[in-house]
């Protein structure tokens, strides 16, 4: 059970719009509905590129957020501030806040960002370690 | 000065405009329920979205006939990338015919924009963008993908090989 607070920027924005229309429904995922302030949410969707004011302005949104804080970033900009990597108006959100699931792709398909929130949301259902999570979002590629 | 008409009490009601409402819905719903396979809804994990043949996802380096990578270390496509992925490490070849090969090629995906440039830059056939979907996971996941990975991972099934040969390749100024 997630209550997802979206920040979103750029071209991310589109396909986390799209999350939740009729043909993508993420309440079939755990999703049990959107946080309308930042004090309800448990998850936090970082997608897009983010500027240095953005960046403090997450470092709030994620201090007002509920104890149980998760995060999700969404989209080459956000993981790694891709191909501005150079330019020192983007910033990676893995520098400025600790990042639980990774999404690549620019931009991401919506199955895969379905396939994040419906794995990080059993992290605090039940004490599942980060193997076995792992193991049911069935991913090949882990170590 | 405009004065407001308040609106009487049929209007008011709303109650035409409720039906119309609800016959929508409910025509809708029917319909729905005899035409399944018409719905536009995915029922995400156990049935999934197909995408196109020529779908953008996931690296893949083919190999040669004999099973040798087919990657000459051109630097073509780092030069290319945008978004400074891609780092080769360029080695010299016991075989004195070839020039050179890539003792270590690394593609880094959570930098990787997908936009398939190193695929077009590639004189050799040697990358190309697969069908899969880019592979998201958790915090501590590799995501930095070695030789090992983009040739001869579990789903690519024993590892793409290129067609041309090498002297079809020169034969055809390629």
């Amino acid at each position: 059970m997630v209550y997802p607070w979206i920040e979103q920027t750029g071209c991310c924005e589109l396909v986390l719009k799209s999350l939740s229309s009729s043909v993508v429904n993420w309440e079939q995922v755990g999703v049990v509905r959107k946080a309308e302030r930042p004090e309800e949410a448990n998850l936090l969707v970082i997608g897009g590129w983010i500027n240095p004011e953005q960046a403090q302005n997450l470092k709030d949104v994620y201090d007002r957020m509920l104890k149980e804080k998760l995060v999700i970033a969404v989209g080459s900009c956000a993981l790694s501030a891709a191909a501005f990597a150079n330019d020192e108006n983007c910033v990676a959100a893995k520098d400025i806040l600790p990042v639980h699931y990774f999404v690549p792709g620019c931009p991401p398909r919506w199955d895969d960002i379905l396939k994040g929130i419906s794995a990080i949301s059993k992290i605090g259902m039940q004490n599942k370690t980060v193997r076995d999570i792992l193991n049911d979002s069935g991913n090949d590629h882990v170590f | 000065m405009s004065i407001v008409k308040r609106p009487d009490i049929k209007s008011s009601w709303y109650v035409t405009s409720i039906v119309k409402g609800m016959a929508l819905t409910f025509r809708n719903m029917i319909y729905n329920l005899f035409h399944k396979d018409e719905m536009p809804t995915v029922n995400y994990p156990e049935e999934k979205y197909e995408y196109g043949p020529r779908f953008k996802g996931s690296h893949i380096l083919t190999v040669k006939k004999d099973g040798s990578i087919r990657c000459t270390a051109c630097m073509l496509c780092a030069t290319n990338c945008p978004a400074d992925c891609i780092s080769i490490t360029a080695a010299e070849h016991d075989n004195p015919e070839v020039e050179k090969f890539p003792i270590s090629y690394e593609i880094d995906t959570l930098r990787c924009v997908y936009c398939g440039f190193c695929e077009e830059a590639c004189p050799v056939d040697a990358v190309r963008m697969g069908p899969e979907w880019q592979q998201p996971g958790l915090n501590g996941s590799s995501f930095v993908h070695d030789i090992q990975h983009l040739t001869r991972r579990p789903n690519l099934k024993g590892g793409y090989t290129s067609i041309l040969d090498e002297e079809e390749r020169h034969n055809s100024g390629i």
